[in-house]
């Protein structure tokens, strides 16, 4: 775990969660669980269904209260200037079904600071931005499922925030409102905003995140950059090209071979590092053409910490 | 301070909000218009009526009286001597002489006259008289909702015509008016008496009308926080709010708001009373104190007990918002509050005829029971002004306690989607409060 337990207060600090516990319902829903987020991350909360995710996010956000441990949020306690620079998509969606979009969006502008005079212009440069402009007039109860979220995701982000927390952002979402709300995902990442990006749908933290923190049975299990986690958890699988076949049987340094198209996947046994099964590789002179080592998907990563799904406790 | 501005800058932007939201609402505008559009009615149909019948007549006391023609067929005078003569105008009614009982009747058919009351030829013997009416043509006359006694006119028609010529003229009106009654009430000391007078029944009639606006505006919008509060839960809109501003702001800011649509609603409700009072002050005679601005220091207790018991019911309606799953189950729960406030109803036989008794008191410091027992109590004259301090102080103590309570479990129970905390999780939750 690369980051796990460095929870220093650095300038770019925007949230940092110490040690946090939560007991809910008799049973201990988040444990112990440390983390911090820096200016301009781009982190991936994951974990299964029930692992605490919504929980913790609710502490950092103020809306829960830890049992123990402590959210520091902008180098202070939570307090109404910070809770102005954050946004927040919850995971349950809502929205005053028979309000109307503007009026709707300005009271939320308003909420998070936005002066009543700009909260119009506002309102309606994000309405332009999720591409439902011509839906402004409209109620809520009006809109389709997939409109009515992306209207709520333009109010977790209008009043531009420091700090954004998506839960489970593209549920729900067809292929194109989901383009439209990755697009503005990437340009948060551009403009500094810490994004923290709750899911179990791991394709989504590949494609956008740079750092990933995984909790499982309300534990923090991993935290570390994409990169780096993705090259600890590599090793056991790698691709040859070669002009021969490989050995079946390399000194116990293989466990498995399978012809995958022009290549071969070979299965490493736990003892062999890569390098080990390349250097016996080239003794036995088979004309090796390319060598890689095959890193593993966040799924992979995931399915590896936290076994198969379906374990859901929250 | 600036942590306080922002945290006020926040109730005031929801205190806005639920403002408009409640004041656009279509019950809203239907109940908060009624009063007026009923007193439109009302005054339209009286004038109507008015200008219909302006041939009324009027009687010695200024009352007005519809006028009624009552025939008469005088079959005393078979017998040689007219008894029915004289003093036809009784009151309002006519007795008008018809030949016979067929003459009457066709008479009655005509619509000429309203009832017919034959004279037997016996009648000084016997004192008989026949009335004969024509068969009900319609569910109302059937009903008797047009009946009309003319006993009273009939006495006096009788009495006149019998006896008016053997008494002294002086005497003769006391015989069919014998005496016109006025009472009056004096302190122990001989001077008169300062209650029930014009200005107290203005009192009265200001609480009850006060009373009932103030307890419908208390319970509505209670019951539009208890609706907001479920319907937020429910629609997951609470936890977008919540990241916004603080639960306490949150709760301030709707009570707030909803608060100032109630005073909207019941300044609607007193203006348009107000002028349908002084509408119809104009059209008939009213009592003086029933048209008068009352005094201010019945409008402070009522308006006291307006803010106070809306805090109160508020903040209840408002846990109840919180700890309850779903509108239907939190609306079912709110009557363990709404019933107990009209108990004080429930012993109007024992607090009308003696306001000032141990019962009578009990309630008014009772917070659920204060409002309805106090407007009942002041309407009837009684509980003093350091009683009614009391009691709103009482009110106002729990209140304040009830108002940090709700918060704490609008804090601890509104996330939770679906899972209806039980009895002993809220008790302990209002322990560490």
């Amino acid at each position: 775990m690369s980051r796990l337990g460095s929870t220093h207060n650095s300038n770019s600090s925007v949230v940092c969660a110490e040690r946090l516990w939560k007991n809910l319902g008799g049973r201990d829903v988040v444990r112990d669980v440390s983390f911090e987020i820096a200016r301009g991350d781009m982190v991936g909360f994951v974990g299964p269904n029930g692992s605490g995710k919504t929980t913790t996010i609710r502490m950092l956000l103020d809306i829960l209260t830890p049992d123990r441990g402590d959210v520091t949020i902008f180098g202070s306690k939570m307090d109404n200037s910070a809770r102005r620079r954050i946004g927040y998509l919850p995971e349950e969606r809502g929205l005053y079904m028979g309000e109307r979009v503007i009026p709707m969006l300005r009271y939320l502008a308003e909420l998070k600071g936005v002066p009543p005079n700009e909260a119009v212009d506002i309102v309606e440069w994000m309405l332009e931005r999720v591409e439902l402009a011509e839906h402004r007039e409209k109620k809520i109860g009006e809109l389709s499922r997939g409109m009515s979220q992306l209207i709520q995701f333009g109010s977790a982000i209008q009043h531009s925030p420091d700090f954004v927390v998506l839960d489970e952002p593209f549920s729900g979402l067809d292929p194109v409102n989901r383009r439209i709300m990755s697009r503005i995902v990437a340009e948060l990442r551009e403009t500094g905003t810490a994004v923290m990006f709750s899911t179990h749908q791991m394709t989504n933290v590949e494609e956008l995140c740079d750092r990933v923190i995984m909790i499982n049975r309300g534990e923090l299990v991993l935290d570390g950059e994409l990169r780096d986690l993705k090259h600890q958890f590599a090793g056991g699988t790698l691709i040859l090209e070669s002009e021969r076949p490989p050995p079946a049987d390399l000194m116990n340094a293989i466990s498995g071979v399978e012809q995958v198209g022009e290549a071969w996947r070979i299965t490493a046994s736990e003892s062999a590092t890569p390098e080990q099964v390349l250097a016996l590789l080239v003794t036995e002179d088979i004309g090796i053409t390319r060598f890689e080592v095959e890193e593993p998907s966040l799924e992979d990563i995931f399915v590896q910490i936290v076994g198969e799904p379906g374990e859901t406790d929250e | 301070m600036n942590e306080l501005k922002q945290q006020l800058q926040g109730c005031g932007i929801v205190l806005k909000h639920e403002f408009n939201t409640t004041v656009r609402r279509v019950s809203f505008v239907i109940i908060s218009l009624t009063p007026i559009v009923l007193a439109t009615i009302a005054l339209a149909i009286f004038g109507v009526y008015r200008l219909a019948t302006d041939d009324y007549d009027a009687d010695a006391t200024g009352v007005d009286i519809e006028p009624r023609m009552a025939g008469y067929v005088d079959r005393t005078a078979e017998s040689g001597e007219t008894l029915f003569a004289d003093f036809h105008e009784q009151f309002g009614v006519t007795f008008v002489p018809v030949e016979d009982a067929v003459s009457g009747v066709v008479a009655m058919a005509n619509g000429d006259i309203d009832t017919l009351f034959v004279f037997s030829p016996a009648f000084l013997e016997t004192g008989a008289v026949a009335q004969i009416d024509l068969a009900a043509s319609n569910l109302a006359e059937s009903l008797g909702f047009d009946d009309y006694s003319y006993a009273s006119e009939l006495r006096r028609f009788v009495v006149a015509n019998l006896f008016a010529d053997d008494v002294p003229k002086d005497r003769a009106p006391r015989l069919t008016v014998p005496f016109v009654l006025s009472t009056h009430e004096v302190e122990p000391d001989g001077t008169p008496s300062s209650g029930a007078d014009a200005s107290d029944f203005g009192r009265a009639f200001f609480y009850i009308a006060g009373g009932i606006a103030l307890l419908m505006t208390i319970f509505m919008s209670s019951g539009y926080l208890l609706n907001a509060l479920s319907e937020e839960k429910e629609n997951r809109v609470m936890e977008v709010l919540l990241s916004s501003v603080k639960p306490e702001a949150l709760l301030v800011g709707k009570f707030a708001g909803l608060g100032a649509a109630a005073v909207l609603q019941m300044t609607i409700w007193f203006i348009s009373i107000g002028l349908a009072m002084f509408v119809l002050s104009v059209i008939v005679d009213l009592p003086d104190g029933l048209v008068a601005v009352p005094p201010i220091i019945d409008i402070v207790v009522v308006a006291a007990y307006f803010v106070l018991g809306y805090v109160f019911f508020g903040s209840v309606t408002a846990s109840i918002g919180a700890a309850t799953t779903t509108l239907r189950e939190a609306n079912q729960a709110s009557a363990l509050i709404t019933v107990p406030a009209f108990a004080p109803l429930w012993f109007l036989g024992v607090i009308l005829p003696n306001p000032e008794g141990t019962l009578a008191r009990v309630l008014s410091y009772i917070p659920v029971t204060a409002p309805v027992a106090a407007m009942l109590r002041r309407a009837l004259g009684a509980m003093n002004i350091w009683e009614v301090v009391l009691a709103l102080a009482i009110l106002a103590i729990i209140s304040i306690l009830g108002m940090m309570l709700s918060v704490r479990l609008f804090r601890a129970y509104l996330l939770m989607y679906g899972q209806r905390p039980s009895i002993a999780q809220i008790a302990r939750t209002v322990l560490r409060a």
